[in-house]
């Protein structure tokens, strides 16, 4: 393994936000009371559509902003009114920011130098940075001789020299390709199992906060939707926002006949089905079922599944290791898409053929039909 | 094709007037003109220590005749005495007692049996001469073609020169100093503030500068408005008065600011250019306000800062109109004494040397000031 510096294992910390409130202009909050905590050493990802408050939140954390209300802890000590350069956090920015007018080796060694290491640690921890995003050599060239993946390594680099106790992560990969993207996730994993700091990730990416996180929490103008693992987030959303932003998902209106002891929903063309309802409190409500692509099968008989519904195919797409049609509800517009792994046993479908889509209950789940719905942090 | 105009335009109002004026300083053919015999025969002679043969002065004696019936003795004895002390006198006696013919020129004054007086007349005749350059840099070429430095009360340009490069170094720190922070305000400035303080700025742009100085003087001088307050407020007795103006002070005063958006606006420029996640990048890795602003804001505008004050300081080199108005006599700069010798006492070959010699510093200076703005880029 890598020689790490012997000064320091730097213990990681818990962070800890209190109801916190950003407003910029005195009138509409723009982060709308955040209650988290994150536990030392994870890889939290904060992801949400643009302009929901993610680097607003970030910018608190690292103390560019203060929060309007509110309380954010490091460990037991009450940071909300520290300056940035007390607080001791790593950050990397969507634009590297890496110093244009300096070499790589003094960009690496500037947090050392205002933390007053001496010259031979700092020599000695650069190659050791170096090394951790395996980039030994390029020292004494300018960031702008570098690639693009090559100074945000740098730039990872750099946040974590100093071994902080919370490193914050600004949508890092945005500017890059996505091969160097995906190929950039799997280095930021390693340096988090290698290091484990406590990670604060914002994404706009569901695959990469999937990918990389503990825990995701979904950001809706300014609130947590939800916080949970990648698998919970995909299986059990607890919002129709959250079940439509993290992977794809069919959409199909609803009404509510029955509640109790089952479940019941009618859709359009006048079919009753069931689905898991979260939330739903009425009987008549409007609502929407969900049901992910995959799935939503495209069935040989009617029996095999507790749900089946008539419908026309519209388009079909090969993909070689699976099938993707897109099919119309029969006696409505209401078009659905199902995704199914090709066995190469059953014939593709074809356009305008009539076809049977069927799903368990347990894969479907009914939210109430408001558009945005704030639950989880309340 | 499509640069053509600018070309040519480049050429008339740039490229000419400049060759001209470099010619004019080493180009004299004024006393050539007037004495054309004179010249032609004197080209011939080089024997130092002898007189000229007799052919030379029988040229003068011709010259000088012709030049008296035309009425213009004095265009010559005005120009030869810039040269020497005492030609004035003797060139304008030498015409009179010239009228009556058969008079010789050793007879009418002894100096015109001195070879020395041959050896100036020599040098003035000469239309290629080093003498208005040396004379620019307070030296001074005698008969014998030796050169000495002028005489102790008649050494002014060096002088002027190095005070008008101490003006341009004083005004380019003020400026600097003064700029600086508020270039910064303005760069990082937004909406409607950012307006009025760009409005701020770009004010003594749209009212003369004739206007702008006279106001300094209203604002400056004994009587005026800071001298009363501070004798109103008791800060200072009514003796004491500063003397603000008319002087030294009031040239630096006034030219600090008249030239400060020349900094301001470059290096604002710089700053705007700078996004603002550098800064926060450096205060998140732990640098502290001073350091962040030693280590990364500093070196990443010293272009912005080289740009404005080398613009600053080669304005400043060539400033005429302030001190002009405000400058008194201790406040001069070498453009005033060109600018006298235009107008006033019409030396205009001198005129042109002192230009071209202002004009090699300002190119100088350009060399040394972009040599030293791209270090600013690299130098961490
Ligand atoms: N410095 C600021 N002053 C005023 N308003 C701001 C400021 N920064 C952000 N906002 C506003 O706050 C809201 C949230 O912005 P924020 O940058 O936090 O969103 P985000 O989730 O990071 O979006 P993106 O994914 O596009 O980066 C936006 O409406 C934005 O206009
Ligand atoms: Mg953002």
């Amino acid at each position: 393994m890598m020689s790490q510096p012997s000064t320091e294992n730097s213990a990681s910390k818990p962070v800890t936000l209190r109801s916190i409130v950003k407003s910029y202009d005195g009138k509409t909050a723009v982060v709308k009371g955040i209650d988290l905590s994150v536990a030392a050493g994870e890889f939290l990802t904060i992801l949400g559509p643009s302009g929901s408050g993610k680097t607003s939140l970030l910018m608190m954390l690292a103390g560019f902003e203060l929060p309007s209300s509110g309380e954010i802890r490091f460990g037991d000590s009450d940071v909300s009114r520290l300056p940035p350069h007390k607080r001791n956090i790593g950050m990397v920015f969507q634009h590297y920011a890496l110093f244009p007018h300096m070499t790589v080796g003094q960009n690496l060694a500037f947090p050392l130098q205002v933390r007053g290491y001496d010259q031979v640690e700092i020599a000695r921890r650069v190659a050791w940075a170096l090394e951790l995003v395996r980039l030994a050599g390029v020292e004494s060239r300018r960031p702008a001789q570098l690639s693009g993946g090559q100074q945000q390594r740098i730039a990872v680099a750099r946040a974590l020299i100093f071994r902080p106790e919370l490193v914050l992560m600004d949508e890092p990969l945005g500017a890059l390709d996505k091969q160097l993207r995906e190929q950039m996730q799997e280095e930021i994993a390693r340096l988090h199992r290698d290091l484990r700091p406590t990670v604060i990730y914002v994404t706009h990416d569901q695959s990469e906060a999937i990918a990389l996180s503990d825990r995701v929490a979904v950001f809706d103008s300014g609130r947590i939707s939800q916080i949970a693992p990648p698998r919970e987030l995909y299986e059990a959303p607890a919002s129709a926002f959250v079940a439509t932003f993290i992977g794809e998902n069919n959409r199909i209106p609803a009404k509510a006949v029955d509640l109790c002891p089952f479940a019941r929903f009618v859709i359009p063309g006048d079919r009753f089905v069931s689905a898991v309802p979260i939330g739903i409190e009425t009987k008549g409500a409007d609502c929407c079922v969900m049901v992910r692509p995959e799935r939503l099968h495209f069935l040989a008989c009617q029996q095999e599944l507790a749900n089946s519904i008539d419908a026309v195919v519209t388009g079909v797409t090969y993909h070689g290791d699976s099938i993707r049609i897109r099919a119309e509800i029969t006696g409505s517009t209401t078009e659905l898409i199902s995704r199914q792994a090709n066995d190469g046993q059953r014939p593709v479908p074809r356009i305008g053929e009539p076809i049977l889509l069927g799903w368990r209950t347990e894969d479907a789940r009914a939210f109430p039909n408001t558009a945005h719905q704030h639950s989880a942090n309340t | 094709m499509l640069v053509v105009p600018l070309l040519s335009f480049i050429a008339v109002l740039f490229v000419v007037p400049i060759a001209t004026m470099l010619w004019k300083g080493i180009y004299d053919a004024e006393v050539a003109d007037l004495l054309p015999a004179t010249t032609r025969s004197l080209a011939l002679w080089s024997d130092e220590g002898k007189l000229p043969p007799a052919a030379s002065l029988a040229a003068l004696a011709d010259d000088l005749r012709t030049l008296d019936r035309s009425g213009r003795v004095a265009e010559l004895s005005f120009r030869m005495n810039r040269k020497r002390h005492g030609f004035r006198d003797l060139i304008e006696r030498s015409a009179i007692r010239l009228r009556d013919e058969g008079t010789k020129l050793e007879d009418i004054d002894s100096r015109w049996s001195d070879p020395v007086s041959w050896q100036v007349l020599k040098q003035a005749t000469e239309v290629i001469t080093p003498d208005h350059l040396l004379n620019a840099l307070d030296l001074d070429r005698m008969p014998d073609g030796s050169i000495n430095r002028q005489d102790e009360g008649r050494r002014i340009y060096l002088r002027l020169l190095g005070r008008t490069i101490l003006v341009a170094a004083i005004v380019t720190c003020i400026c600097v100093v003064l700029g600086y922070p508020f270039a910064h305000i303005l760069a990082a400035a937004k909406g409607k503030r950012r307006t009025v303080l760009l409005f701020v700025v770009l004010l003594p742009f749209w009212t003369s500068l004739l206007v702008r100085t006279t106001a300094w003087i209203v604002l400056l001088q004994r009587q005026g408005v800071i001298n009363e307050l501070l004798v109103s407020a008791g800060i200072i007795a009514d003796r004491h008065r500063f003397a603000l103006i008319y002087n030294f002070s009031g040239t630096i005063i006034t030219m600090v600011y008249v030239l400060l958006p020349f900094f301001v606006l470059p290096l604002q420029a710089v700053m705007r250019g700078i996004p603002g996640q550098y800064v926060k990048a450096a205060a998140s890795l732990g640098g502290s306000p001073i350091r962040v602003f030693q280590r990364i804001y500093l070196p990443m505008t010293m272009p912005g800062v080289a740009a404005g004050a080398s613009l600053v300081f080669i304005l400043s080199l060539g400033y005429y109109v302030t001190p002009a108005l405000v400058g008194g006599r201790t406040g001069q700069l070498i453009s005033n004494q060109i600018a006298f010798h235009i107008q006033s006492s019409l030396n205009w070959g001198l005129a042109a040397a002192l230009g071209t010699i202002l004009l090699a510093l300002v190119a100088a200076m350009c060399l040394l000031l972009s040599r030293f703005a791209g270090q600013g880029r690299i130098t961490p």
